[in-house]
């Protein structure tokens, strides 16, 4: 048994293409396809397909709390919502904020969590399970309670930071708000945002990092590649998918983002920090504009496949390789 | 007999550059948990103030006492562990055999597959609350653990699947198929091979699938009208009422909210060594 | 993938189907009569959400209702769970869309309008004289209830604002008695400054610039309205004269006297901490918030006990006080529920004479003038009992939690503290913003 488990590295197996004579095979690969996928596609046919049928149905109609309460149909009235959507100017302003917010998000997790990841794989043992431990306790911890803590350290009355700095020589942070202007105040926010996405990103891909045989890289290495180049050239390779994966989640969940700038911003945010998640909660749903939310959320989806086309082609690609 | 040698070899500038930043890493993420377990043990006088305290040299148990005797707090554990490790087991179970069909299995629908799970990601759950309500209305599962399982299911698969499609995918098919020659059957092949190989990848989706349904809050909290069946997430804030915070007994509420997920970590921590030993590491 | 489309749409058309089914529960609202009388055989389960408000201030109302109301049915179950302020409406949005609904819900008496014209509550009107006193409900918190001339909830308690401050500061100040001018606060204010000033952190008055609740105060105490009804549409009254002279006396008083944030509200961090911390001498404030400020426990400071006063806030007008905003909460009955009767009997145990004796206790205003002027000789709350006489509210009208939500009010008002907008510029976009939403737009 256990020797079985000793998989060869992967530079021990012959050349691809000298492929094995064919085994015995009841089931076509197509067939077994299809049943390994069948649990999955019920479950979200069930769960997730009938909610997103109705939220297409429902940026068609007018659907107020009236029709809500007593079951009675709401009427269809075509592209109203997202003609309504489409020409408020704010909109366009909030989806540029919006984009800019999600590439620096996005861009600092991954640069940080790729740092964390490596350090993790350089490190000795008892850093690594430090790393590996607060990582992990920063993931528990949650969300409610993470944001809270944040805006408490930043608070103008109470802040910690605030306390902190004004004990250099020469800074006055008495009565700082870090809200006053949106820079800074997206700044804070950034820090939230990126704090809490980091033990995702970096066990994610310290996970995919350990799959990468050490001996590959002493390889390279060896034949006197830098650190950089060996993780350009060899390291990052492998992990392609993997980046693909959490480069795209990122950009998601960052594109959405709600909890960390309505908490941040004592659920009353300026008009200078909506986002996208924030203003379709304003708009939208926080003022029962079922259908215009609805609206928003179709435009949404149709943003982020626009932004993540590019890594979804690759995806695709990369899944007809094997 | 490679890593023998690794082990021997004196520890190198970069080892150590390493551990310093890693360090300093751990410190500065580590702050705002800090925070929170401290103003868990702080008594109450010295937990809002103008000049911070970064020590307590009172530690007290009361607000763990206070959040533990509040109501519902055994059935709002018993309730996650069941909403939670119930999500994380059906969705790994499922996730892999999807993962498995996508990356070594060609059939037709296959993109469309991945593309799907792909764009439901994408949909703002603050758009599907109501839908989804309106449907778990219909087959009378409103106000039950199983239809929020079911919901965090539909949330935390498409992840998982495309998390362990990479792990799958990172798998040379060329391991797999040496150990057909070998005799093995295909599912042997998966078990003994593929399995071991792509644990990592099980491990970071678990944990993943683990604290998304442990920590969720809003479907929870809109889906479970009864408070004896609400989950802990829904049960923390009530320690935030219109008349104030009570940050004792909330964080002390959230730190135990968060030890069994890091428990649940340090369990399987071993495996991942073990995991990860299959690939090169151990001699 | 055509296929699979197809069998998408199918498989949505059958859930569709089963939605609609599922949907529509529920005795039909009528205007009809109620039926408190009691009914010992009765079973079954009354589902009440009150805000989380009760569970931590007076849970012993709470169990007094229910015992109340198990005399007369005592074999129905009562379920009270309890809401968030945060997340709430969301809730009972999706809860009155399904089937499965709460019998008694708690409002905010400014949340009330959009789901009073929706249809979601039982109308009342002929059923009033069930519930104690109700001809002399609490007009604020009964206006809030009121939709095109019928009722459609009870009033449960509300809560309205007077100044508190630090006794052994007025005192080291030099202030023998507190201001019942608005010029003689201003006096004090300058005294205070003087005394305390060189503390960067004091504030004579904390004034945090998104309170809205205060700024508001002001508006209506200089003669001003948010918004007027005329005939059928709503005509804002922020940009008229009277708005601006109190929104730049609220400007003028919050530059003189208050180093609070111009971006937060009272409840980020909740004033009362910040007033516990001993660098606020007076804070515009609920009933409760006086208490906290001292109290053991959430960030109040027990050593100021016995160093709180209560006094109402000046008028800038000459009036006797300043007109407080009438905050407070309703109780209501979902149309969809089953138990119409049961729930009736509940909520006037609830917000009977009794019950409303015991919210007074922990710190609330009483829902109806008899027991107001009670309250009046209670010394604790006759502050807040007079300026709750005196009291104003938001219009009653459906798009009205709209504007509250939209944070139109909130933003500007942060905008004319922070000097970012002049007060006439801030006022005029405020009341475009509220006339159109409140005419529906």
């Amino acid at each position: 048994m256990s020797t079985q488990t000793e998989a060869p590295p992967i530079d021990a197996v012959g050349p691809p293409g000298t492929s094995a004579p064919r085994r015995r095979r009841r089931m076509t690969p197509r067939l077994v396809g299809y049943l390994l996928i069948l649990p999955t596609v019920v479950v979200l046919a069930g769960v997730q397909g009938y909610p997103l049928v109705k939220l297409v149905l429902l940026s068609l109609q007018d659907l107020t709390q009236r029709e809500l309460f007593s079951g009675l149909p709401a009427p269809y009235v075509g592209f109203a919502n997202y003609q309504k959507v489409l020409t408020d100017p704010d909109f366009y302003v909030v989806v540029a904020r919006t984009v800019v917010f999600t590439v620096v998000n996005v861009a600092l997790t991954l640069l940080l969590a790729t740092g964390v990841a490596l350090v993790m794989r350089a490190a000795s043992r008892w850093c690594r399970l430090l790393l590996t431990v607060v990582l992990i306790c920063v993931w528990a911890m949650p969300q409610v309670v993470s944001t809270l803590v944040f805006n408490w350290l930043f608070d103008y009355e109470f802040g910690v930071v605030n306390w902190l700095l004004g004990r250099l020589p020469g800074v006055d942070m008495d009565n700082h708000d870090w809200y006053a202007n949106a820079f800074s105040g997206f700044g804070v926010i950034t820090l939230i945002v990126v704090w809490g996405a980091i033990p995702f990103a970096a066990i994610t891909l310290y996970a995919g990092i350990s799959q990468v045989p050490k001996e590959l890289e002493e390889a390279a290495r060896v034949d006197g590649a830098s650190a950089t180049q060996t993780f350009l050239r060899v390291t990052y390779p492998i992990l392609r998918p993997i980046y693909t994966i959490v480069t795209v989640l990122s950009v998601i969940w960052d594109f959405q983002v709600f909890n960390q700038i309505w908490v941040a911003r004592g659920s009353k945010p300026e008009p200078e920090y909506q986002t996208l998640g924030v203003y379709s909660f304003m708009r939208a749903f926080g003022v029962n504009e079922y259908s215009l939310g609805a609206a928003v959320a179709v435009v949404t989806v149709l943003l982020l496949l626009v932004f993540t086309v590019f890594y979804i082609r690759q995806s695709l690609r990369l899944g007809e390789i094997d | 007999m490679a890593t023998l040698a690794t082990r021997r070899r004196p520890r190198s500038r970069g080892r150590v550059v390493a551990n310093v930043v890693g360090v300093a890493v751990s410190v500065v993420m580590i702050f705002p948990v800090y925070w929170m377990l401290l103003t868990a043990v702080k008594p109450g006088s010295e937990i809002l103030t103008y000049t911070p305290r970064f020590v307590t040299w009172h530690p007290s148990g009361s607000n763990f006492v206070r959040a533990v005797s509040s109501p519902h707090f055994l059935d709002a554990l018993g309730n996650s562990v069941l909403v939670a490790f119930g999500t994380m087991v059906v969705a790994l179970v499922l996730a892999l055999l999807a993962a498995v069909a996508i990356a070594r299995f060609r059939f037709y629908g296959r993109k469309a597959f991945v593309f799907v799970i792909l764009v439901v990601q994408m949909v703002p759950l603050s758009a599907l609350i109501i839908p989804i309500y309106l449907l778990l209305n219909s087959i009378d599962a409103v106000n039950t653990l199983g239809g929020v399982i079911l919901t965090y299911l539909a949330f935390v698969l498409p992840f998982t699947i495309w998390t362990l499609r990479g792990f799958v995918a990172g798998v040379p098919a060329e391991l797999e198929e040496a150990a057909m020659v070998d005799g093995c059957t295909r599912f042997q092949a998966f078990r003994k091979v593929v399995l071991p190989l792509v644990f990592p990848g099980l491990v970071a989706t678990s944990i993943y699938a683990l604290i998304q349904s442990w920590n969720e809050f809003i479907m929870a909290y809109v889906l479970l009208s009864d408070q004896d069946k609400e989950t802990l997430p829904v049960w923390l804030v009530s320690f935030v009422t219109a008349r104030g915070i009570d940050y004792g007994a909330l964080m002390a509420g959230a730190t135990m909210m968060a030890v069994p997920v890091v428990v649940f970590f340090a369990i399987i921590q071993r495996h991942v060594a073990s995991g990860l030993t299959a690939g090169a590491v151990k001699g | 993938m055509k296929h699979r489309l197809i069998a998408a749409a199918g498989l949505a058309a059958v859930l569709l189907g089963a939605a609609a089914c599922g949907t529509g529960g529920g005795t039909a609202a009528t205007g009809d009569k109620l039926s408190i009388g009691g009914d010992a055989k009765a079973t079954g389960t009354l589902k009440v959400w009150l805000q989380v408000d009760a569970q931590t201030g007076w849970p012993d109302a709470v169990k007094a209702a229910t015992t109340a109301f198990h005399q007369k049915y005592p074999k129905v179950q009562v379920q009270v769970d309890y809401q968030q302020w945060n997340n709430h409406l969301t809730k009972l949005d999706a809860a009155l869309s399904g089937s499965k609904v709460p019998d008694v819900v708690e409002m905010g008496d400014t949340e009330t309008t959009s789901y009073l014209a929706a249809g979601a509550f039982l109308d009342l009107t002929k059923s009033t004289a069930l519930f104690d006193d109700a001809t002399n409900w609490n007009k604020g918190l009964a206006a809030s209830c009121t939709f095109e001339g019928k009722t459609y909830c009870v009033p449960y308690y509300s809560g309205s604002r007077t100044v508190f401050y630090r006794k052994d500061m007025f005192a080291k100040a030099g202030i023998a008695k507190p201001p019942t001018t608005y010029d003689e606060l201003m006096a004090d204010g300058a005294k205070l400054t003087g005394k305390y000033g060189s503390d960067p952190k004091f504030s004579a008055f904390y004034m945090p610039g998104k309170f809205w609740y205060s700024a508001l105060s002001f508006v209506y105490d200089a003669g001003g309205t948010i918004a007027t009804k005329d005939g059928s549409t709503w005509k804002g009254g922020l940009d008229s004269p009277a708005a601006i002279k109190g929104l730049t006396q609220w400007k003028a008083m919050t530059d003189k006297l208050s180093k609070a944030s111009r971006t937060t509200d009272e409840a980020n961090p909740q004033q009362y901490t910040v007033m516990a911390q001993g660098h606020v001498a007076m804070m515009y404030g609920l009933g409760w918030e006086g208490g906290s400020v001292a109290a053991d426990g959430n960030g109040g400071n027990p050593k100021l006990k016995d160093q709180i006063g209560s006094f109402a806030m000046p008028s800038t007008a000459g009036n006797p006080a300043m007109q407080s905003f009438a905050g407070g909460s309703d109780l209501a009955i979902t149309t969809k529920s089953k138990h119409a009767d049961w729930a009736a009997a509940w909520v006037n145990a609830m917000t009977g004479t009794e019950n409303e004796r015991a919210l007074m206790k922990a710190g609330n205003i009483p829902n109806t003038t008899t027991l107001l002027s009670e309250a009046a000789k209670n010394p604790a709350l006759a502050p807040a009992a007079a300026s709750a006489k005196n009291s104003w509210m938001v219009p009653i009208a459906e798009g009205w939690p709209k504007v509250e939500k939209s944070l139109v009010l909130q933003n500007g008002l942060a905008d004319i503290a922070s000097g970012k907008k002049s007060v006439a510029d801030a006022a005029k976009q405020m009341n475009a913003a509220v006339e159109s939403t409140l005419n529906g737009s």
